[in-house]
């Protein structure tokens, strides 16, 4: 079903229509009135022969990007972007009573429990249990047909370095971790440099650290000793995996 | 700010192994516009809110071009999985790489 034009869609669309003749290329196939009959925001006309990439461009680009990213920039430029956007996320996590029952209810079929939602929201940016779960299981099939294209089967691996945070590799979000548990896999690397999943991570224990920058995205390698901190290192006991414990560098990863 | 990353794993990958990335390339690049999808479409790669780097605010979008060109460079690509692909519903783009034997 097609979504219904908003207010400022409704007062733009006529405009797109400017300098050109009533019955010209776009403005002729696009020539649907947008009328207050039959219950007063009724888009009439010609909708159905709206060609797609018209109305979705217009209402992209008129009704939802400028507005956005004319705010965005403005937060990115105050410098407060990230906080504005966490504290609306929030907000709208605590107005959403749905997804607070959903979550209440959610048992991950792993039987494993499930991070804290602030946790999930820092990865995935959402606080939903059940879609941070499948979204982990959709990831990890995912990855697993990339390597079988290539003919190479994840059970087969001699051991897996899960490398990042946000694909699911701490033991705090639990996305890899989870998923790796129902394969023959032996040995599991996992880094997280997340000291709130570390603090949080049912049956993982810090078993090593190693130096990183400051900067969260600079490997260990590429920056002194007086810019860096210490990266932690997790052993998820419970999953039946071993880790890394030492240094980076370390190898034999397959 | 990738180069280092994709060296950092080249070296502690053993020859033979393989590295499996996934980017945000033609999914991400939907959202761009002027300048930015310019500069996508030369092969170029695109970064968003660079000043809150490692924060999820900061978004960068890879060109395949750029993949394979900058980061699979003295690495094998294995297979390229573009997120359009209809049978894989993911929004990065994977790439499968592997470390030359001897390398």
């Amino acid at each position: 079903m097609r979504p219904r034009p908003s207010r400022r869609m409704r007062r733009l669309a006529p405009g797109a229509c400017a300098g050109r003749t009533a019955h010209t290329t776009a403005c002729s196939a696009t020539g649907g009135r947008f009328s207050r009959r039959r219950g007063g925001r009724g888009f009439t006309g010609e909708l159905n022969e709206f060609p797609d990439r018209v109305l979705s461009r217009a209402v992209a680009v008129a009704t939802l990007q400028r507005p956005k990213q004319l705010i965005g920039h403005t937060l990115e430029r105050a410098g407060v972007a990230p906080v504005a956007f966490d504290v609306r996320d929030r907000v709208q996590a605590l107005l959403d009573r749905d997804t607070r029952l959903r979550n209440r209810r959610f048992r991950a079929p792993d039987g494993l429990p499930m991070p804290p939602a602030h946790l999930i929201h820092k990865v995935v940016g959402h606080f939903d249990y059940e879609l941070f779960y499948d979204g982990g299981v959709t990831r990890f099939a995912y990855l697993r047909d990339v390597l079988r294209r290539a003919g190479v089967e994840f059970e087969e691996l001699g051991s897996v370095l899960d490398w990042g945070a946000a694909a699911g590799a701490s033991c705090g979000t639990g996305v890899g971790w989870r998923a790796y548990r129902s394969t023959a896999v032996t040995t599991t690397h996992s880094w997280s440099a997340g000291a709130a999943a570390r603090s949080r991570s049912p049956g993982c224990r810090p078993t090593g650290s190693l130096r990183r920058c400051r900067s969260r995205t600079t490997p260990s390698t590429s920056c002194t000793a007086s810019r860096s901190s210490r990266i932690w290192m997790g052993r998820c006991s419970d999953l039946g995996s071993t880790s890394c414990a030492g240094s980076s560098d370390q190898a034999g990863t397959s | 700010m990738q180069r280092p990353w994709i060296d950092e794993l080249r070296r502690v990958v053993r020859p033979g192994g393989h590295i499996l990335i996934t980017v945000s390339g033609v999914v991400g690049a939907r959202r761009l516009l002027g300048d930015e999808l310019a500069r996508y479409e030369d092969g170029q790669l695109v970064v968003q809110g660079g000043r809150f780097e490692g924060r999820n605010y900061c978004a960068v979008v890879h060109p395949d071009a750029y993949v394979r060109n900058v980061l699979a460079h003295e690495l094998e690509l294995v297979a390229a999985v573009p997120a359009a692909e209809p049978e894989f519903d993911h929004d990065q783009d994977a790439y499968l790489l592997r470390v030359p034997e001897g390398g």
